[in-house]
């Protein structure tokens, strides 16, 4: 290669193929390659070439070689030069990469919330607790004595057609609980300090329902005062507190007569639709009310039944008397919020249950 | 219970609006579950509870009405012609 073309012409020939070279090299490996292909100790052409500079004649030799130096020179410059430009450009796109625009809003991290059902029994707890009431949970697997029999409601009565009980199979005598009145006889019986009672029991009961508005399982408060001179006008003011305490002092409420085994007189308590105003919707059925609890003062055969499990007289019907409710706490939940379907709060489906605070 | 109006009107000569009369049933313990009319009769559901068996009938909520109201009670004709067979011969078991 060296003996047949001239130096000058090797040299011109070496510059254009490198600087066709240097045009396509976009990353540092390729340059380092480019390096290497012509600076390269061992296998660069303008090394092979500086090697070769020993064959020339000697006056030939020196104004080779100071081309070829001058050559080597602008060479390892214009790499220099390469190299920088492919930092720089390299430097700017990190930039552009990795930048953060801290204007940005943050993310903020998830919170738990109660359940909303949890809301209202904890809310109707502390209405009641600064009452004065005490709170008593009972059990959710009763036997029928605590269920029924002991709340005037022998087997095979009539009275029994209003709950749908579930049996458990392999425990006779054992169901659920249909209401969270069996608390009142379970506390009764362990009474700290009788006659004298303030309790609410809020709880989960279970009936076989299941519709739009029935879950199987669904959650009662219940509530229990007993003493010397509780009358009706203490269970109607009671009532009345609490109901304003939940949904606003100016909110239309009436009382009318029902029926239940265990409170004698019974009564009902019904809201005036949120809906409709009372002007008759689908909500309240065209009534303009909507029932909301049941209550009554405690029925004496009640008493009596508590009376004869004591062995003794603890409560004596001529002595003491008192009065019991029951609500519903999806029923008040589900009147706050404008919630359609019970199911809803068993679905465990977030974007309902993170609507709430 | 479904009470029809038009069977009600059999026994009680009640002229008060549907709803009224539902309202003043409701008030004295039957309460009103619903309503549905269509412009000539009118159903009203009534949640009859467990102590009061003499009103799961027409006839025995006639006679609440007829006391809300003051209105006399039209008497149920019970009665019936014997024909056929004595009862006592209509079934044999051996």
């Amino acid at each position: 290669m060296t003996d047949a073309i001239p130096a000058g012409e090797k040299v011109r020939s070496l510059r254009a193929r490198f600087e066709l070279a240097l045009r396509g090299v976009r990353d540092p490996a390729a340059l380092q390659s480019l390096h290497d292909a012509f600076l390269g100790r061992r296998s660069g052409e303008l090394s092979a070439l500086l090697r070769s500079l020993g064959q020339l004649p000697d006056d030939a030799r020196r104004a080779a070689g100071q081309e070829l130096n001058a050559l080597k020179g602008e060479i390892a410059r214009r790499l220099d030069e390469a190299r920088a430009a492919l930092e720089a450009r390299a430097r700017e796109e990190r930039l552009l990469r990795e930048s953060v625009d801290f204007t940005l809003p943050g993310r903020t991290p998830p919170c738990g919330r109660r359940h909303p059902l949890t809301a209202t029994r904890e809310e109707l707890e502390d209405i009641f607790v600064s009452m004065g009431y005490e709170v008593y949970e009972g059990r959710e697997v009763e036997d029928d004595y605590h269920c029924f029999e002991a709340l005037n409601m022998p087997p095979d009565h009539p009275a029994r057609d209003m709950q749908d009980t579930f049996y458990l199979k392999d425990r006779p005598g054992q169901l659920l609980r249909t209401h969270t009145s069996s608390a009142q006889i379970r506390y009764m019986l362990e009474n700290p300090h009788p006659p004298e009672v303030r309790i609410i029991c809020p709880g989960k009961v279970f009936r076989r329902d299941d519709d739009i508005t029935h879950s199987p399982m669904f959650q009662q408060v219940e509530g229990l005062v007993v003493g010397k001179g509780i009358h009706f006008g203490h269970l109607k003011g009671t009532i009345e507190a609490f109901l304003h305490a939940l949904f606003g002092p100016e909110r239309g409420m009436r009382f009318r007569p029902s029926y239940f085994p265990y409170t004698e007189p019974s009564v009902e308590t019904d809201l005036s639709c949120a809906v409709c105003g009372g002007g008759g919707c689908r909500v309240c059925k065209q009534t303009g009310w909507v029932e909301i609890l049941g209550s009554g003062m405690v029925n004496p055969a009640v008493f009596e039944a508590v009376n004869a499990r004591l062995g003794r007289v603890v409560y004596e019907p001529e002595e003491v008397t008192g009065f019991a409710f029951g609500i519903g706490i999806e029923r008040v939940t589900m009147m706050r919020h404008g919630v359609d379907d019970i199911r809803l709060f068993y679905g465990s489906d977030l974007r309902f249950l993170e609507q709430f605070r | 219970m479904r009470l029809p109006l038009s069977w009600l009107r059999e026994f009680v000569d009640v002229r008060v609006e549907p709803a009224r009369l539902g309202d003043d049933l409701t008030l004295v313990g039957f309460a009103l579950d619903g309503l549905e009319t269509d412009g000539r009769d009118a159903v009203l559901d009534i949640d009859v509870t467990t102590n009061r068996v003499d009103c799961m009938n027409v006839y025995g909520l006639a006679r609440e009405v007829a006391v809300i109201y003051g209105l006399p009670l039209a008497p149920l004709d019970v009665s019936f012609v014997e024909q056929g067979a004595s009862a006592s011969r209509a079934l044999e078991v051996t």
